[in-house]
């Protein structure tokens, strides 16, 4: 499956390689295939490629990679089953786009990855990435706080690997697209903490559920 | 008007954002890597990935 969207807007974001398959009031835009995907670079740019362009004809609910459904009457009955919330999600998200926005260390912090000689630097590890987490989870505040967003239309994830103090994901209107990049670049400019990359306009998956 | 695009996308955010973000409808996923089925999942149990398992194991609270 590669997204949802709402049933009167099928045709127009559908394509020949897609298969269409409808309920009443929401549609499941899926690509037929023999087995299931590979998380492979391709399959997944491809993946991204296809709910990017699909998000780009109309309001949709991009799809996690890899459900793989046994036929269109099995996913059919999948769509049947969750059409109200369905609904629910692409009126909320309606023609909205998602900015993503790295925020990265200026300078090197604890790592995860070392594995600790001793008890004692286990829980000096420990302690450093949870005053890492806080130091960035006050960092995304502040940066929230600058934005002309509404708190509910940005989520984040704090310390996701080395090196990223937070992912940050906005849902703007495409009008708001280049404002909110210009302030979020900014942002990054005057921060002495982190550096800021924004990537998008991208369809909505961290707002799709 | 702004076309959606992510060939901007490093490649690590694009593994973390269709792996562990997108709608889920009940069915089956299967993420298979070089030919290997590495996980399947069945209804609505949420997918993640093994840094988000090994994340969420790094935050859990002590006994």
């Amino acid at each position: 499956m590669r997204a949802i969207v709402r049933t009167a807007d099928a045709d127009r974001s559908a394509s020949t390689d897609l298969v269409v398959v409808r309920a009443d009031e929401v549609a499941a835009l899926a690509t037929a295939c023999a087995g299931a995907p590979e998380a492979t670079e391709s399959e997944l740019r491809t993946h991204d490629a296809i709910t990017s362009r699909i998000h780009s004809a109309s309001p949709s609910l991009p799809s996690r990679f890899g459900q793989l459904f046994t036929d269109e009457d099995a996913l059919a009955r999948a769509l049947k089953e969750r059409e109200e919330s369905l609904r629910k999600g692409l009126d909320s998200v309606g023609a909205r786009v998602e900015l993503s926005a790295t925020l990265h260390w200026r300078s090197a912090r604890a790592s995860a990855g070392t594995a600790p000689a001793s008890g004692t630097e286990y829980l000096e590890a420990r302690a450093a990435r949870e005053r890492e987490r806080q130091r960035a989870e006050q960092i995304v505040t502040r940066l929230v706080e600058q934005l002309p967003i509404e708190r509910a239309f940005a989520r984040h994830r704090s310390c996701p690997r080395d090196g990223v103090a937070a992912i940050v994901a906005l849902l703007v209107t495409r009008d708001e697209v280049e404002t909110m990049r210009t302030h979020i670049q900014s942002f990054g400019e005057r921060s002495s903490e982190v550096t800021a990359a924004v990537h998008g306009p991208l369809p909505p998956y961290s707002f799709a559920s | 008007m702004n076309d959606v695009a992510s060939s901007d996308i490093p490649l690590v955010d694009i593994v973390d954002r269709l792996l562990e973000r997108g709608v889920v409808l009940a069915g089956r996923a299967t993420i298979s890597v070089a030919g290997v089925d590495l996980i399947e999942l069945r209804l609505n149990v949420l997918l993640a990935s093994v840094d988000a398992l090994h994340r969420v194991e790094r935050e859990r609270p002590l006994p």
